[in-house]
């Protein structure tokens, strides 16, 4: 018996190799820099956004991409690296944002995002930094005056090619024809050249065009309740998670809320939410 | 009108290019199209199968599709290869399928004969080949290979699906902002027309005065 | 990252539901440019003018991307206030451009028929026409019955285009699906899989078109 009790002793040094081995990689991995020590390091924020979905990211006539995402990115590298020109765009579509992020090829997304639980299993969002939520935008020689009119066989609905999208349609306009584009800006077109009746999209999207095109209106009833466009990231970086959440924080009712509402106004023509609800 | 010359400028950056992305996939084509070739001919039978099913393969997929596994595999590896570089090389590899055609057929069509004069005469093989078969084979290619170049210059509109600022993707995002689509995209067609309806009366020119009927 | 094969299975479903589309907008392409293709080339036929008119048109087609074209007859449509559904400015846009195609693969074979039919048949007492019809046209056609196997894969993998015009064919279904799961490679995989197979039934259907009424030269 005691012969067997020593046999066990020989796997005494085998579970202290295994044993220290399984230390030194936790606190590797512990150690492992955040994506948020390389930005620093590189001096360069890349950020995968969207260049056709007006009035967060798209490109003006000369080609340059242009919006509210894109100024909230210079501000946001102004405050983490000092100078908003040390951003990097990577301009991606609708389906290619996950993957920018998640495989690195991006530090984050500011791409005019909705927050979704099904999206939030694969990317991690940040609080929102402006509110959103989905509208209709249809246009006026329709004479359609709210959603219940919409919803007949004889009008066409743009949708963008993604799932959330689709169910709407389904749930609120099950009886109209739908015509599904990859890019807001091709949305907007078929309702301006009278191919489709409406689009849904972001309020904010939505609002902007109807605020810039006199022969469009919003109809009154929103697709969903209030919502959020947030910052999105690879999940698993905590640390990168909390500045960029902090970061969002101080614009929305902190210390840069002036350079926010500035941004704000100049895309929406309106101050944003006040940084306090009470006096 | 105003508006074709307001926009000229943005859709010459576009046609800037599409003309690189269809340099560099004819570059590679026409690289990977001769190796095809000379596998499909010389190789061992094992090698052979390898090259043909792939070609086939190439050949049975559209090269939308290909293009998005490119842009989807590029986003996903986290590569920092620009979509249009990726875009070149996808639509080299699919044309380097037509190309080993082209070039297989060149090579094929010169009569056996011509190499046997060649060793008969003494010449080693890259002589032979050099002196003798390269020019022969070039008047029976060139008008083919004209045509799969044409078609290269047609492939890279494609890449206006991913978002790649050639002339095509130009062209719709003026049109987005303007409103005119008969107008833009009947430039952007003639932009195109104009450039391969060229090279095509080159083909024929070619076929017509070295061309080899045999 | 690692290849993940019931990930691909599990897309098959989905990617086939727009395989209808595929499949009808392909047939109807296929048929209705056949029959283009004829009248195209009866223009050419027909004295200069007609001639002139058909030859640009052929040029015009064949040297222009076929997305330019839909682009073209989708959005166009839509501002002149006639807006086309994406299948049928794809379907048009299919039938123009490869109609023109199918037109030169019917020259190209009727000129292979030898002289010496026509001479035949003027000689036999057949007035030109019916010389065309009845002996040149038959042999025309079984000649080029390769030549147009390969036009129709090529129409087949053109139908891909028409989801950037918004219509609900597999590779339509493929980038949707792709927004909701990460698995894209296997997706897209998938989607090339089934077009190779499609193309791979296709070819064989030509093949064995051709050995039944195929012209051996």
């Amino acid at each position: 018996m005691i012969n067997q009790i020593l046999r066990l002793f020989k796997w005494v040094p085998k579970m202290l190799t295994a044993g220290v081995v399984a230390m030194t990689m936790m606190s590797t991995v512990a150690a492992q820099e955040s994506r948020l020590g390389e930005i620093v390091k590189r001096d360069k924020l890349i950020v995968a956004t969207f260049g056709t979905a007006p009035p967060f990211c798209f490109t003006d006539e000369k080609g340059e991409l242009v919006g509210f995402d894109i100024d909230m990115a210079r501000l946001i590298a102004k405050s983490l690296l000092g100078d908003e020109k040390k951003v990097e765009f990577v301009v991606v579509n609708s389906e290619g944002r996950w993957p920018a992020v998640n495989s690195g090829r991006a530090d984050v997304g500011i791409a005019s995002t909705t927050v979704y639980p099904d999206r939030a299993l694969r990317v991690a969002f940040t609080r929102p930094y402006i509110d959103s939520g989905v509208s209709i935008l249809v246009r006026n020689d329709l004479g359609v005056k709210s959603l219940s009119e919409l919803n007949s066989s004889k009008y066409t609905l743009a949708n963008l090619s993604n799932p959330q999208m689709q169910e709407r349609q389904k749930r609120f306009l099950p009886e109209v024809k739908v015509l599904t584009f990859d890019t807001p800006s091709s949305m907007f077109t078929a309702v301006r050249s009278g191919q489709a009746s409406a689009m849904q999209m972001d309020t904010p999207v939505v609002n902007w065009y109807a605020a810039n095109n006199k022969e469009m209106t919003v109809l009154p009833e929103n697709l969903t309740v209030v919502q959020g466009n947030a910052i999105f990231m690879k999940p698993g970086d905590f640390t990168l998670w909390l500045w960029m959440d902090t970061m969002v924080q101080e614009m929305q009712s902190g210390s840069r809320y002036a350079e926010y509402s500035e941004i704000y106004k100049k895309w929406f023509g309106k101050n944003p939410p006040p940084q306090r609800f009470y006096k | 009108m105003e508006l074709i010359i307001n926009s000229i400028p943005l859709l010459f950056k576009g046609l800037q290019n599409t003309l690189i992305m269809s340099f560099v996939a004819t570059l590679l084509a026409t690289v990977l199209g001769i190796l095809f070739a000379f596998i499909q001919i010389f190789s061992h039978v094992f090698i052979k199968a390898v090259v043909e099913v792939f070609l086939y393969l190439v050949r049975g997929v559209p090269l939308l599709v290909l293009l998005f596994m490119m842009y989807y595999s590029l986003l996903y590896s986290g590569l920092q290869v620009n979509p249009l570089i990726g875009g070149s090389v996808v639509i080299g590899i699919y044309f380097a399928a037509f190309m080993s055609e082209v070039f297989r057929g060149g090579i094929l069509s010169i009569a056996k004969g011509q190499w046997e004069a060649g060793y008969a005469l003494g010449l080693r093989t890259h002589q032979v080949v050099g002196s003798i078969l390269i020019y022969q084979a070039l008047r029976i290619i060139g008008a083919p290979f004209i045509n799969t170049v044409i078609m290269i210059i047609k492939g890279t509109s494609l890449v206006a699906i991913i978002g790649v600022t050639e002339l095509t993707f130009v062209g719709r995002q003026i049109v987005e902002r303007t409103l005119e689509p008969f107008l833009i995209f009947s430039v952007v067609a003639l932009i195109y027309v104009v450039i391969c309806y060229s090279l095509s009366l080159l083909a024929q020119h070619l076929e017509r005065k070295i061309g080899y009927v045999n | 990252m690692p290849f993940e094969f019931p990930l691909m299975l599990r897309s098959v479903p989905i990617l086939l539901e727009g395989l209808t589309i595929t499949l009808t907008l392909s047939f109807l392409a296929i048929l209705l440019s056949s029959f283009w293709g004829v009248l195209i080339l009866l223009s050419l036929r027909t004295g200069k003018l007609f001639n002139a008119f058909a030859r640009t048109y052929i040029e015009i087609m064949r040297n222009t991307p076929i997305i330019v074209i839909m682009f073209f007859i989708f959005f166009g449509s839509g501002v002149i206030g006639m807006p086309l559904s994406g299948f049928i400015a794809g379907l048009l846009s299919l039938v123009l451009q490869n109609g023109a195609y199918i037109a030169e693969i019917y020259r190209a074979g009727i000129q292979g028929v030898s002289n010496r039919q026509t001479e035949a048949g003027l000689a036999l007492g057949f007035m030109p026409k019916r010389t065309f019809l009845l002996i040149i046209l038959p042999q025309a056609i079984r000649k080029v019955i390769a030549p147009l196997g390969t036009q129709g894969v090529m129409i087949i993998k053109d139908t891909a285009v028409v989801a950037t015009i918004s219509v609900a064919e597999m590779t339509f279904q493929a980038r949707l699906l792709a927004d909701r799961t990460a698995a894209v490679f296997e997706i897209f995989t998938a989607l090339a899989i089934i077009y190779i197979v499609l193309t791979t039934i296709f070819n064989l259907g030509i093949r064995f078109v051709e050995k039944k009424y195929g012209y051996k030269n």
